[in-house]
């Protein structure tokens, strides 16, 4: 028991999130910063990138995404949306909740990321990593 | 009520219409749906700018809100944003909060000109739209201003420096207001209000745990009452600062701002401090605000004070219950506003 719950924790602290888009994508590695600046809703210098997908299939990734990259709790990233929807006209952020419709949204928009842990997207056909978030 | 919601419904259903043509239409809205009532005084004036007013009867009006934002995307750097909102303190009329054009000049640059909520405050940008805060309103002792929009134009700045997300923005504009619903309602008589050549500044820097915020802005007010020019060009200024932490399940919301109109010996400062604490989907908090308007040589003073203690719910990720207790102290005394009063409010706040 308590050996399992070790390796359980040991898989969690080695736990890697990478960037993704579907595989025809021309879209390139960018910095951290700036991905963080696309799920905030903001405009990157990186123009490829026209979309970003806040992956809720897995609860882990989204979790270590909030810590990582966007360095706010689910409560603080929400308001922080809310805000910049309605003071200065902003989009929503797409949110999927079942892992085999964001991939099927990244194949339908190329210019479209989303994040997930990097085993996951190793072993998911029709997509690509762009680059390491954490 | 929801006569008046369904019209705005309608002109917003149809405004998509006639723009989705030659437009990407994007339709988000918010909510709050709000009950509350006077347990001690009489009266409590929880909405300002509206005049939203409880009384000893349980009443939805004062606080209820619902808005619908409307972007259309032109091409890639224009598009025409449109926030229509209606309040139960107007008596659900519709009112355009936000109605303008934006031209995004670059990734970090935008320019934008039309009608827009006017920056003073920390949360006057998005006063209406309660799932973004904690509170059923923003600290009422804060938010007492009779002009809430500036029809003008803005320039919106946003770069990132290392970690800090920054906001710059520079605006310019004027606001006519015949009737003005808070002074028509403390006067008991018709106010015409403008706020003229109005020039400001807002300078935000955050990070993951602080929040800082500066603005300044500076014009003239002309002002008649019941008919009869009382104001004329008259200088005044704005100042103000806010700074909120972060600190893991810790939440510390400060705000401090003067006002000065010395043509007529107005001075008013107001402040806020605020503290929660996040236990999972529960947001207890505790806030205690103020204005204080120092008796001036015309007589005129005010000065009142509230303490809030309230939870948030996060029921689920687009909607919150909360549930308030306001209890007023008004030490006003050539211009009191209400009298003391205790208030409890309970409310429902969405996005969509």
């Amino acid at each position: 028991m308590l050996t399992h719950a070790v390796s359980v924790f040991a898989s969690a602290e080695k736990s890697v999130g990478v960037l993704v888009a579907t595989d025809s994508s021309l879209v390139h590695k960018i910095s951290i910063l700036e991905v963080r600046r696309l799920y905030l809703g903001l405009p990157s210098s990186n123009g490829l990138i026209k979309e970003t997908v806040v992956n809720l299939a897995d609860p882990v990734a989204y979790k270590n995404f909030l810590k990582n990259v966007m360095h706010m709790t689910d409560n603080g990233y929400r308001r922080k949306i809310v805000k910049r929807i309605f003071r200065q006209g902003g989009r929503k952020v797409n949110e999927i909740q079942d892992f085999s419709e964001i991939v099927s949204y990244l194949e339908e928009h190329p210019y479209a990321v989303s994040f997930m842990d990097e085993e996951t997207a190793r072993k998911t056909k029709a997509i690509k990593v762009v680059q390491v978030l954490w | 009520m929801f006569k008046k919601i369904n019209s705005l419904m309608l002109f917003i259903a149809l405004l998509s219409y006639e723009t989705i043509s030659f437009a990407e239409i994007n339709l988000s809205g918010y909510g709050s749906i709000v009950a509350g009532r006077v347990i001690s005084g009489d009266e409590f004036l929880s909405d300002y700018p509206n005049a939203g007013v409880y009384d000893s009867d349980i009443s939805f009006s004062p606080d209820t809100t619902i808005g619908v934002q409307l972007i259309a995307g032109l091409d890639d750097s224009l598009e025409f944003v449109i926030q229509a909102v209606s309040n139960g303190a107007t008596d659900y009329d519709i009112d355009l909060d936000w109605a303008y054009i934006n031209y995004q000049l670059n990734t970090e640059l935008t320019i934008q000109a039309g009608r827009k909520r006017l920056p003073l405050y920390y949360y006057s940008d998005f006063f209406n739209v309660g799932y973004a805060y904690y509170w059923i309103r923003p600290p009422a002792d804060n938010y007492t201003w009779q002009i809430s929009h500036y029809n003008g134009l803005s320039l919106q700045y946003q770069p990132y420096i290392g970690e800090w997300d920054v906001l710059l923005n520079l605006y310019a504009g004027r606001e006519d207001s015949n009737d003005n619903k808070l002074l028509s309602f403390l006067s008991a008589v018709p106010v015409d209000e403008t706020w003229k050549n109005m020039v400001g500044i807002v300078a935000e820097v955050s990070k993951d745990w602080l929040e800082f915020r500066a603005t300044f802005m500076q014009g003239q007010l002309d002002r008649s009452v019941n008919g009869v020019v009382t104001a004329r060009n008259v200088k005044q200024k704005f100042s103000g600062i806010s700074v909120n932490l972060y600190l893991y399940e810790f939440i510390i919301l400060s705000e401090y701002n003067q006002y000065v109109r010395d043509a007529s010996d107005i001075h008013v400062d107001t402040r806020m401090l605020s503290l929660a604490y996040q236990l999972g989907v529960f947001t207890p908090h505790l806030t205690r605000s103020a204005l204080h308007q120092k008796e001036n040589k015309f007589g005129g003073d005010e000065d009142h004070n509230t303490i809030s203690i309230g939870l948030r719910w996060d029921y689920n990720k687009n909607t919150a219950i909360t549930i308030q207790f306001d209890r007023v102290q008004d030490k006003g005394v050539a211009i009191p506003i209400l009298d003391d009063s205790d208030a409890v409010s309970v409310g429902v706040d969405f996005v969509f």
